[in-house]
Formats: structure tokens, C-alpha cells, sequence
């Protein structure tokens, strides 16, 4: 299964909104991660994040993968939380290893945090049109040179990707041994060496072919899609940063709940 | 110097020549390209490295990290190796690919501009000039790491000051040895002409 997955249109109101609008629920969503210090709260905002992603209509089989990837880190996370946490607490021996109980539940709360941030950012890229970013940035005053990169890495990640596996099978049918992540990585040269000669002669001829398309040719340029803030952008923005304010003033006068 | 001229002085080599900067499509692309290929081939290190140490010992990591951002930053220059630094940091934080991908695109760029500056003002030439240039990059790269280790993971400073030397340890030493083999590959191979 592809690691990255990409935008898919759905008739929903969420993919109808600004870029600008998913931002700013990205930009808050995170604040609130950030902020919180509260265990309940952070799977609170996973259940949100996943609902949201639900009746947006996406598919939630794409947080599969990551979500596998992000199991094993988490675990080594809470590993060593476990293990080598040096605030006040009163370990519990379990062999030779002394084991504490409060490095535990700060591990816990750490990789809920970094969950949640990883499912904000791929429901930001499921529900946004790369070519939308690309216009936001454009707004935003940057040249668009570099304004579409952002289009251009989402389109290539998964032909790369392709590539990267072509190269692992062709030198495992070589004869390296390449089953296994840490066998993979102790035999990464052969690998690494065809993949960069392969990633240059790609970007030299995908350079030459937007050259041929006027790319950089003028400082400015026109584009098909537009990207406009409509009144459920503002209404929707206005309604997160109510949200986001009512929190950090719930907070200020009971700080022990959040 | 025209970019056709800094396109020819980096495809022989000659690093100190092609200067700072470098605005041409091919290097902008090819920031690009390396952005895409550094985070594949960091997603499969850090696999090996989850294994040794449950991903706090960022050995492999570091080292792929190393290599493919001094391949990046010394032919495709700059602004590309921070594209490629930007790019890399986001794949990372949309895939999950570490705790600490958060960080990456702040790491990768300064990273990369440190990395410029050496190479910048050194021929690269020898085995010495590209371990300078991964010292440079390494120590202000794992700093901002430890940072992030630290407010992020919430790790205690012992364990940082650990992991953050063994791991700039390891990419010193074997980024300088792949980014030398790798960069005289690719002049010798004619991919850049």
C-alpha cells in the first residue's frame, strides 16, 4: 500500500471549502495538541479528527499505513519513557529494570499528541487539492516557480516510490539480501547510488519538458482553478477561533481540567 | 555566472566555482527530487533504526539524512538543498515517518544552509574539506534535534546528550565517506552534463 496517499474529490461541503479554511483548522487543531496537557482530551481530538474525516466522506483506510509505521515508534517511545523517566516518582522494580509509572502515562500522552498531528496533516492532504496549495501560496505573494514545488513533490512521491522498489527488487535479484529493515539498511549503498543517478536523470528530464511548457518564462501566469474565501469559510473560521479562544479561557481560570 | 556555467562547473566538480547559489529549473526540480528520495530513503533507515533502539538512536537515519542532504545541497545548491530540506519535512510529517518529523523541515533547511556555507567556501575536493562540511551540518542539525527531542518527546536531557552524539557521530563519519563516493560518482557518470 502507498505510504502518501492522495487528494480524492467527494461532493461534501469540506472539500468545497477554501485551502485557507483547512489551514486554519490544521493551524488550530495543532495549538490545541500542542496546548493540552490532558491524556482524555488528546484521544478526544482523534475522535474528532477520525469522525470529521468520516462524514467528509475520505478513506479511512489511508490512516492504515501510517498508522503501523507510527505504532512501532510509539512504542519504543513509551519504552523509554518507562524506562529512563527522571521526574519525581516511585519506580516499581521488575527484574533488574526499574519501570515508572508516570514515565508511562507521559509517553502515552506524547504519542497521542504526535498521533493526532499525523492525522491532521494526511486529512489535510486527502481534502486538499495540491493544485489549491499551490494557489494559496501564489496568493500568499510567493513566485509561482516555487509556489507549485508542493504539486510537484505530491505528484512524484508515489513514481519515486515506485522506482525505490524497482531498484530493491532488481538488486535482490542480484542475490543481496535485502528481506529484513535492518539488512535493508546495512546493504542502503547499492541502493542509494542507482536511486540518486535515477532521482537527477528524472529531474533534468522533467526541468527540460516544463522548460518546453514556458515554465519561468514569464513572472506571472494564469491558472485554471481559482481559490475564493466564500461566507461558510468565514463562518467556519470564525467558529474555530471561538473555539480555540474558549479553551485558553477555560484553561486560564481552571487550569487542573485542561 | 550563468546557470548553464554553474550546470557545468557542478557536473565537473568544481563546487567552489559553481558559487551559492543556483536558480536554474533543473536544480529547483532536482531539490525536489531529492526532497522525494531523501524522505524514502530515511523511511527505510529509520525502520532499521526502530529496531536497534526503538527510534532514539537515529543512526541509519542520520546517515542517509547526511548523505543525501550533501548530495543535494552540492549539486543542486541553493535555494534547491532547502527545498529539498522543506520537502523532505513535510512527506515526513504527512506520513508519519518519525516522532520528530515536526522538526525536519526547520532541521533540513538550516541543516542544508550550513552545509552551503562550508561548501561554499571550500574546494570539496578531499576527504577533508566534505568531513568539515558534514561537521558543520551535523552539530547544528543534532542541536536543533535535541530540541526538538526534548520539547516534543519530552525526553530526559541524559538520554538526548546520548543519543544526539552517538547519532552526529555516525552521520559525520558516514556521511563524508557516501557523499564523497556518491558526488564523484555522479560527475564521473555524465548524468549532470
Amino acid at each position: 500500500m502507498p505510504l502518501l496517499t492522495s487528494y480524492t474529490f467527494q461532493d461534501t461541503v469540506f472539500h468545497r471549502l477554501d485551502p485557507r479554511t483547512k489551514m486554519a483548522w490544521l493551524g488550530v487543531m495543532l495549538v490545541l495538541c500542542f496546548a493540552t496537557r490532558q491524556g482524555f482530551l488528546l484521544a478526544g481530538f482523534i475522535v474528532l479528527v477520525l469522525a470529521l474525516s468520516w462524514v467528509a466522506r475520505l478513506d479511512l483506510k489511508c490512516f492504515i499505513p501510517v498508522t503501523r509505521v507510527f505504532a512501532s515508534l510509539a512504542l519504543g517511545v513509551v519504552l523509554i519513557q518507562t524506562i529512563f523517566y527522571s521526574g519525581e516518582d516511585t519506580p516499581f522494580h521488575l527484574g533488574p529494570a526499574d519501570l515508572h509509572v508516570q514515565g508511562f502515562w507521559l509517553a502515552v500522552r506524547v504519542t497521542l499528541r504526535l498521533y493526532c498531528v499525523i492525522l491532521l496533516f494526511l486529512q489535510f492532504l486527502t481534502w486538499t487539492h495540491p493544485t489549491d496549495l499551490s494557489l494559496v501560496l501564489v496568493k500568499a505573494r510567493l513566485p509561482y516557480r516555487y509556489a507549485m514545488l508542493i504539486g510537484l513533490t505530491l505528484r512524484f512521491f508515489p513514481v519515486l516510490e515506485e522506482e525505490l522498489g524497482n531498484i530493491l527488487a532488481a538488486q535482490e535479484a542480484r542475490g543481496m539480501e535485502l528481506q529484513g529493515s535492518m539488512r535493508r539498511a546495512l546493504n542502503m549503498v547499492p541502493v542509494m547510488l542507482p536511486f540518486c543517478l535515477r532521482a537527477l536523470r528524472r529531474a533534468n528530464e522533467v526541468a527540460l519538458a516544463m522548460e518546453l511548457r514556458g515554465y519561468g518564462f514569464r513572472p506571472q501566469r494564469t491558472f485554471l482553478r481559482s481559490v475564493e474565501y466564500r461566507p461558510a469559510d468565514y463562518a467556519a473560521t470564525i467558529g474555530m477561533l471561538i473555539c480555540l479562544v474558549a479553551y485558553f479561557v477555560v484553561r486560564w481560570r481552571s487550569p487542573s481540567l485542561l | 555566472m550563468t546557470s548553464e556555467a554553474i550546470g557545468t562547473a557542478v557536473a565537473r566538480g568544481q563546487y567552489r566555482a559553481a558559487g551559492f547559489w543556483r536558480f536554474d529549473t533543473k536544480a529547483i526540480v532536482g531539490g525536489v527530487f531529492f526532497g522525494i528520495v531523501m524522505v524514502l530513503l530515511v523511511g527505510v533507515s529509520d525502520k532499521a533504526d526502530a529496531t536497534l533502539s526503538g527510534g532514539t538512536f537515529l543512526i541509519f537515519g542520520g546517515i542517509t539524512w547526511a548523505t543525501v542532504m550533501g548530495i543535494s545541497t552540492l549539486l543542486c545548491r541553493q535555494p534547491a538543498g532547502v527545498i529539498a530540506g522543506l520537502m523532505e519535512g513535510i512527506v515526513a510529517i504527512l506520513t508519519g515517518a518519525s516522532p520528530m518529523a515536526p522538526t525536519f523541515p526547520v532541521v533540513n533547511a538550516v541543516g542544508s544552509l550550513v552545509y552551503s556555507l562550508a561548501a561554499w567556501k571550500l574546494p570539496m575536493r578531499s576527504w577533508g574539506h566534505h568531513l568539515l562540511a558534514q561537521i558543520a551540518a551535523n552539530l547544528v542539525g543534532n542541536a536543533l534535534v535535541s530540541v526538538g527531542l526534548f520539547y516534543i518527546l519530552d525526553l530526559p536531557v541524559s538520554v538526548i546528550l546520548v543519543s544526539s552524539g552517538i547519532t552526529a557521530l555516525a552521520s559525520i563519519i558516514g556521511g563524508t565517506v557516501l557523499t564523497k563516493l556518491i558526488a564523484d560518482t555522479v560527475n564521473k557518470s555524465g548524468v549532470l552534463d
